[in-house]
């Protein structure tokens, strides 16, 4: 177990480190996304409020409305996901592999990608704190990160069956239509603030998607070969 | 003592290593021999766990490879191309690997860059190094945790003289501190002083034996 956490806190340090610069742009975007979603009404103020605008999603407000992009929730969660696919550490991991048990790097592997992913949060949510005021938070500030924890897993499981940027296309053909659908089976749905029914059934099914994803792909490691791991896991 | 038993890896329908059988002992070296393509590096693989049996199995001092021993517990390779990270010079690099297993020292790691003749506080990133360079520190990793087993593909390559020469003796070092060493070369010339034993392999299968 120790041995564990230690291959955790590797994999997360370096794909920490090595997303340094993308996390540096998303602080200096964020003040110009929160400008554009200014005019989106938020059912509270403070941080609640500002992650509301942020992460509303859906911008129509009746179904009749005319279905207009929300470019900034598909770009934010399109930039999420493109760090949380960024794992340096994949490229050594026949090296790896040999130093530890197989399905500790993969499960260190998804824990170190949703890490990536929940400091992208982490830093949206600290200017969101700065520029909007505190008040109290709500359960929705949670929404968004058990989501992006959950595509993160998601990615990382398609990126062990079809590679990175085949996994990337995929998951961002979801995030694109579930703008546009709403339906249950797309996971876009419950991380449009605008769409959630009951809040705290969404950090439960994020965790759900988390885990099934993190034990199937565990599975599938141990009983895969790492041929190609110096080059493309 | 490994033994490879009635090994066979079927990968998208081709036979890449066909019903190997195999016992290598400890305090020995063994020259593995074939053209490109011929099985060495798949071998190596099996041996160290990183591809799975489509039959038979390897086992290290009678504990089958798979399940919960998913790879050898003391094994340094060398396999292919080393990979390392470009951003991190050779120390961090072998400190990071280091680290994973919480087996050698920082003093393991200096010893070990210097016994291939790398500098241990050279402050140059590893994108920067020269392929005999990336060679030597492909060597370092293989040895820092001072294993019973160590598998080195190729390790010749890009190599200079001095670097053939400094290669050779941590492989007879090896041996005599009782460790399994193989070595993968295509020209026979390579490891024909230095092997106890040569396996000859061709097509993914042994071919011949000599020693």
């Amino acid at each position: 177990m120790i041995k564990l956490i230690r291959l955790i806190k590797i994999f997360a340090v370096e794909s920490l480190k090595n997303n340094a610069c993308k996390y540096l742009l998303l602080a200096a975007i964020t003040p110009l996304l929160i400008y554009i979603t200014n005019g989106i009404p938020s059912p509270t103020d403070g941080l609640s409020g500002a992650v509301y605008r942020l992460f509303s999603g859906d911008l129509r407000q009746t179904d009749n409305e005319k279905y207009v992009i929300p470019i900034v929730w598909i770009f934010i969660h399109l930039f999420i996901c493109f760090i949380s696919l960024k794992r340096p550490l994949s490229k050594i991991c026949g090296n790896i592999a040999i130093r530890s048990k197989r399905a500790w790097i993969y499960l260190a592997d998804t824990l170190s990608a949703a890490i990536s992913a929940l400091a992208a949060y982490l830093v949206i949510y600290s200017e969101l704190l700065i520029i909007s005021g505190f008040s109290a938070p709500s359960m929705i500030i949670l929404i968004p990160p058990a989501l992006g924890a959950a595509y993160s897993s998601v990615l990382r499981l398609l990126s062990l069956l079809i590679g990175n940027k085949t996994a990337y296309l995929i998951v961002s053909a979801e995030v694109i239509a579930s703008t546009y659908l709403n339906s249950p089976i797309l996971l876009g749905n419950y991380a449009q603030l605008a769409r959630v029914q009951n809040i705290a059934a969404v950090p439960i099914i994020g965790s759900g998607v988390f885990s099934v994803c993190l034990a199937i792909g565990t599975v599938i490691f141990t009983k895969k070969d790492i041929i190609f791991g110096e080059k493309n896991d | 003592m490994i033994e490879i038993k009635n090994y066979t890896k079927v990968i998208r329908g081709a036979a890449v290593l066909k019903n190997i059988n195999l016992t290598l002992e400890s305090g020995k070296i063994y020259g593995l021999w074939g053209k490109n393509g011929s099985g060495k590096t798949m071998l190596m693989r099996a041996i160290c766990g990183l591809i799975l049996p489509t039959e038979g199995y390897v086992s290290i001092d009678g504990e089958r490879l798979g399940g919960k021993n998913s790879f050898p517990k003391s094994v340094g390779a060398l396999i292919e191309n080393p990979a390392f990270l470009d951003s991190k010079t050779g120390l961090e690099n072998l400190l990071l690997l280091a680290e994973i297993k919480g087996e050698a020292t920082k003093d393991d790691v200096s010893e070990a860059l210097e016994k291939v003749g790398l500098e241990p506080h050279d402050r140059r990133k590893y994108r920067k190094y020269s392929l005999g360079m990336k060679q030597r520190l492909g060597i370092a990793a293989a040895i820092m945790e001072n294993p019973q087993i160590l598998l080195l593909d190729e390790p010749f390559n890009a190599l200079d003289p001095s670097g053939v020469e400094t290669a050779a003796e941590i492989i007879k070092e090896f041996k005599e501190k009782g460790a399994t060493v193989v070595i993968a070369c295509h020209d026979r010339d390579e490891i024909e002083n230095l092997a106890d034993e040569i396996i000859r392999l061709d097509r993914g299968e042994i071919i011949g034996e000599e020693n």
